[in-house]
């Protein structure tokens, strides 16, 4: 399975990839379109910058999901061929149970629509737009075998000691 | 009789993920689901907004017939009235005719009306949590109700329709988001409340008076430190109460939101032992073996507390669920525990607590300074001599100050030395869980991490 993982050492905090995401999730999927739409797009990769260290943050598609059990209205779920947590905005109630329980704090929130957003791995791109908006390839998609990912848990623990 | 491997009482979320985590190791083996409301698993916490119609009654339910039909769960509509723990034997009342009309129930056909026995291998109690019916002169006046099922609502909702004044008995969650469905419906809502504030559950005093402030902006009456004496009525109903103190209201329709109890009943005589909810191992196990509990139903370790408690929650019926349904089919997981917490918008404000986020407060101690800088840190409260076996507790609590018509921004954090063990976020929360997951993991905070938070900086990625 493909794993979004991110390098600390290179994340500039330049924030490009932020940009890539809002436009890929708006409606024109334009950067000069979106700006004009009525509902200003929304990233659902998120930068922690200006500290020690920056670190690009989305949804890291959880194997155990907090909250897609967290989820009271069944906006939340995991797609079975893919293994990605998917959310339906449609059956959103904006209840803020998945913010309550995302240990990441990766789930966005739209609060004019009061609905939960996320990274949805960009369905209809081969190649994520945050990972292609990084300049630095600080974020990258890469094939993580299944035994990895508790390396990749222990990767993200580590990074508090950079 | 009927025989099968896996049966489960109750057909809620703690019913549906026991079934999910059976099938996802045992294909073969009979799964019978004996649920008393007549409806495949569903939303519950979803009723209040089909009651103010903003979410569509196919909305409501979990899954579709082609899952129950695919993943081989049989549904029962039937009420449990009798379990015999050692012979492994229950006893079920089925529903009738005109009931489990949903995708995925059996209805049972009239010839099936008398008790029917079912030997099972494996047993879940999930059968939930029943409303506490306060005995009082006048309740069973049509108009009272409760809101805990699709019914319920339906009922309101009926009502509703001729009424204006609504009076919600109780200032807990579910009397909020019953309050909220009936102010979108138009009605004038006033709230009855025992306690000294709303959501005493849920908020320390400080966040329940914010929440309670913008409540009351928007139109509603709340009355504290009040119950209900009487309920009057004619022949339409309910017309109006008289409160503690001989106060009378005009109102329409009650709901009581006055807390929610195990439903333990059937257990009686049946070996397994309960103490107003049923008592669990660390692997969901009753007393008795091959008899699991998981949902509102069970009394399970509190992570922070250490001791059994009824954390009657979604994302907890969920995961304990699960678990003792992995467990039932011979896998070992073993369940943490719980802790208390919530989220949800009230009137269009986020609120999220978790853990020990109310943790008391010292008598009267408030530092809490109004100060015009952007943001208030403010220490609460060092907990003075704490009683033996309690950990003494600092909070803290971070408050912007709230320009007119903008929304309220709070944050309480409740640590026991190193670690955080609550807090309570009003408006802003994007961060929220990553505290819960600090609360959840007993993680401990270096000095400067601790520092940062307390500073409100939660940017700091601490996870896992
Ligand atoms: C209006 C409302 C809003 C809520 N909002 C939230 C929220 O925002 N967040 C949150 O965490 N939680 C919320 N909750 C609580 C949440 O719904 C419960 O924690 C959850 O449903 C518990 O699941 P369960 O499977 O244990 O039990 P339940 O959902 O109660 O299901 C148990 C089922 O068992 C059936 N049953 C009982 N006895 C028998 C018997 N003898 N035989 C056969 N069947 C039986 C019952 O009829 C019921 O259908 C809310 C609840 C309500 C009512």
């Amino acid at each position: 399975m493909k794993e979004i993982l991110i390098n600390l050492e290179h994340c500039l905090g330049c924030k490009s990839c932020e940009l890539a995401c809002a436009v890929e999730h708006s409606a024109s999927k334009n950067i000069f379109a979106a700006l004009f739409e009525e509902q200003l797009p929304i990233s659902r990769v998120h930068v922690e910058a200006g500290r020690e260290f920056n670190f690009p943050l989305q949804c890291r598609h959880c194997a155990d999901a907090q909250c897609i059990k967290a989820c009271i209205s069944g906006a939340l779920w995991r797609e079975e061929e893919t293994g990605l947590v998917k959310h339906i905005p449609e059956k959103c109630v904006g209840c803020w149970m998945c913010v309550m329980a995302c240990p990441f704090g990766s789930i966005v929130q739209d609060r004019k629509e009061q609905v939960a957003l996320k990274c949805d791995r960009c369905p209809e791109r081969e190649i994520p737009a945050c990972v292609e908006a990084c300049p630095t390839k600080a974020i990258s998609l890469q094939e993580v075998p299944s035994y990895a990912r508790e390396k990749r848990q222990a990767y993200l623990a580590n990074f508090q000691e950079v | 009789m009927i025989r099968t491997k896996y049966a489960i009482v109750g057909g809620g979320p703690a019913a549906l993920y026991a079934a999910a985590a059976i099938r996802e190791r045992d294909l073969a083996g009979r799964l019978v689901i004996i649920g008393a409301e007549g409806h495949p698993p569903y939303f519950r916490p979803l009723i209040s907004y089909y009651l103010a119609g903003l979410v569509p009654r196919e909305n409501l339910f979990m899954q579709d017939a082609e899952y129950y039909r695919q993943k081989k769960i049989e549904m029962i509509g039937g009420k449990v009235t009798e379990v015999r723990g050692q012979e492994k034997v229950l006893v079920y009342q089925p529903l009738g005719e005109g009931r489990g009309d949903d995708a995925g129930f059996t209805p049972d056909s009239s010839e099936k009306r008398t008790a029917q026995h079912l030997q099972f291998e494996k047993l879940l109690i999930a059968s939930g949590g029943t409303p506490g019916k306060p005995d009082l002169p006048g309740i069973d006046t049509p108009g009272v109700y409760f809101l805990r099922t699709i019914e319920d609502a339906e009922k309101i909702a009926a009502r509703a329709k001729g009424s204006q004044k609504a009076l919600l008995w109780g200032g807990g969650l579910v009397s909020l988001k019953a309050a909220y469905a009936l102010y979108r419906l138009g009605l004038e809502i006033t709230l009855v409340i025992a306690s000294d504030r709303i959501l005493s559950q849920m908020l320390d005093r400080k966040g329940a008076e914010i929440v309670a402030s913008y409540l009351a902006e928007k139109g509603l009456k709340m009355i504290l430190q009040s119950d209900l004496q009487e309920v009057h009525g004619n022949s339409r109903g309910v017309t109006a109460v008289t409160l503690t103190g001989g106060r009378e209201l005009k109102t329409d329709l009650i709901v009581i939101g006055k807390g929610v109890q195990p439903s333990v009943s059937f257990l009686e005589g049946s070996g397994i032992k309960e103490k107003g909810g049923v008592e669990v191992d660390e692997r969901l196990q009753t007393n008795l073996p091959d008899i699991y509990a998981a949902g509102d139903v069970v009394l399970c370790r509190d992570l922070l507390q250490g001791i059994p408690v009824n954390n009657a929650l979604w994302p907890n019926a969920t995961a304990q669920g699960e678990c003792a349904g992995a467990n039932m089919t011979g896998e070992r997981l073993t369940y943490r525990g719980s802790i208390s917490m919530n989220a949800a918008e009230f009137f269009g404000l986020p609120v999220i607590s978790a853990g020990l986020g109310r943790a008391q407060e010292g008598a009267g101690v408030d530092q809490d300074q109004p100060r015009k800088s952007d943001r208030v840190s403010s220490k609460e409260e060092i907990a003075p001599a704490p009683a033996a076996g309690v950990q003494p507790r600092e909070i803290y609590k971070l408050q912007k100050p709230t320009p007119s018509r903008r929304e309220p921004h709070y944050l309480r954090l409740v640590f026991e030395d190193e670690c955080l063990v609550g807090y309570v976020a009003i408006g802003k929360n994007r961060k929220a869980g990553m505290l819960t997951n600090l609360i959840t993991a007993r993680f401990p905070l270096a000095p400067q991490q601790k520092e940062r938070l307390i500073s409100g900086d939660l940017a700091f990625p601490f996870s896992i």
